[in-house]
C-alpha cells in the first residue's frame, strides 16, 4: 500500500520550489542538455525529501533507484551517450516498478 | 607543489567535508587572485566570500549546479563601467577568470577543493549579498576540503587543439 498523504517539510519545499524555478530561468541559456540533467537532478532531491520525510511505505526501490541516478547523472559531463543511455534506462527501471505496484495493489 | 603538478591535478570538486576554512587559508587566496594579470591594471575584480551558514544556504538555493554545501564560495564579480563597448567586457571576462584560476591553483596546492559555479541566478545572487547595479557577479567558486577524488575527464590530445604557425597546420 502507498502512503495516502506525504508531508515534505517548508524548508524543502522551498528548496525544491527555487531549484526549480531557478533552473527555468538558467536553462534559456545553457547548453541543451542541462534543461534534462536539471530535471534528473530535481528528482533525486525529490526522493531525498520524500526518504527524510519517513513516510515512504517501500523505501527500498527509490534508494537504488537515487544511488543509481545519483552517479549516472553527472556522466551528462563525460559521457554524453552513457548519458542518455542512462536515462531510458531510468524511465523503463521507474516504469517497471510503477507497473509491480500497480500489479500489487 | 611544482606548477605543472599543480594544474594537471587539479579536479573541479563538488563533495565536501564540513571542516571549515581558516581566515589565513582565504586571504592566501584571495591574495593568489590579486596577483593574477589584468588588462592595463586596471583591477575591476571585485570579491565576495561567503562563510556565512545562513548566506551559503540562501545562495545555493538559488545555484542549482552547486551539489554539496562547499565551506565557502567567493563570488567573483567586476565593477563595470558604464557605456564602455564589447572589448572592454571581453577584457574584465578574461580578467577575472584569470583570477579564478589562480585562486583554484593556489587551492590545491593547500590540498582545498574548488569548482567553478555559472549556474546561478544573478538576480537573487545580487540581492542576497546587496551587490550595487554597477558591479557584476560574474561567476563564483565553491572551496572546501574535499570529500571525493575524481578521475580526470577526457582532454582533447594536443595535435586536435593545438597548430604550428598556422592554424590548421600540424603541432608535432
Amino acid at each position: 500500500m502507498m502512503a495516502e498523504r506525504m508531508v515534505v517539510s517548508e524548508e524543502n519545499f522551498y528548496e525544491l520550489l527555487s531549484f526549480m524555478v531557478t533552473s527555468a530561468h538558467l536553462s534559456i541559456d545553457e547548453p541543451d542538455l542541462y534543461g534534462s540533467f536539471r530535471l534528473i537532478d530535481g528528482a533525486c532531491r525529490l526522493i531525498e525529501f520524500a526518504l527524510e520525510s519517513g513516510q515512504l511505505e517501500d523505501e527500498q526501490f527509490v534508494c537504488e533507484f537515487k544511488d543509481y541516478a545519483d552517479v549516472r547523472k553527472h556522466w551528462m559531463m563525460t559521457d554524453e551517450p552513457g548519458y542518455l543511455r542512462f536515462l531510458e534506462e531510468a524511465t523503463g527501471k521507474l516504469a517497471k516498478e510503477l507497473k509491480r505496484q500497480a500489479t500489487e495493489q | 607543489m611544482e606548477v605543472f603538478e599543480a594544474i594537471r591535478n587539479r579536479r573541479s570538486i563538488r563533495r565536501f567535508t564540513d571542516q571549515p576554512l581558516p581566515k589565513d587559508v582565504l586571504d592566501k587566496l584571495l591574495e593568489a587572485a590579486r596577483w593574477a594579470p589584468c588588462g592595463g591594471n586596471l583591477q575591476r575584480w571585485r570579491f565576495v566570500v561567503v562563510t556565512s551558514p545562513t548566506t551559503k544556504k540562501l545562495i545555493k538555493k538559488f545555484a542549482p549546479g552547486i551539489f554539496d554545501m562547499p565551506a565557502a564560495f567567493i563570488v567573483v564579480c567586476v565593477q563595470t563601467v558604464q557605456g564602455k563597448h564589447h572589448r572592454d567586457e571581453a577584457t574584465y571576462l578574461a580578467d577575472c577568470s584569470m583570477a579564478a584560476e589562480n585562486i583554484m591553483l593556489q587551492a590545491h596546492a593547500m590540498g582545498i577543493g574548488t569548482c567553478v559555479a555559472l549556474s546561478y541566478a544573478k538576480i537573487a545572487v545580487r540581492q542576497i549579498l546587496n551587490i550595487p547595479e554597477d558591479v557584476e557577479p560574474l561567476l563564483m567558486i565553491t572551496l572546501g576540503y574535499p570529500a571525493e577524488s575524481p578521475e580526470a575527464p577526457p582532454k582533447l590530445a594536443l595535435p586536435e587543439i593545438a597548430f604550428l604557425d598556422e592554424y590548421g597546420k600540424e603541432w608535432k
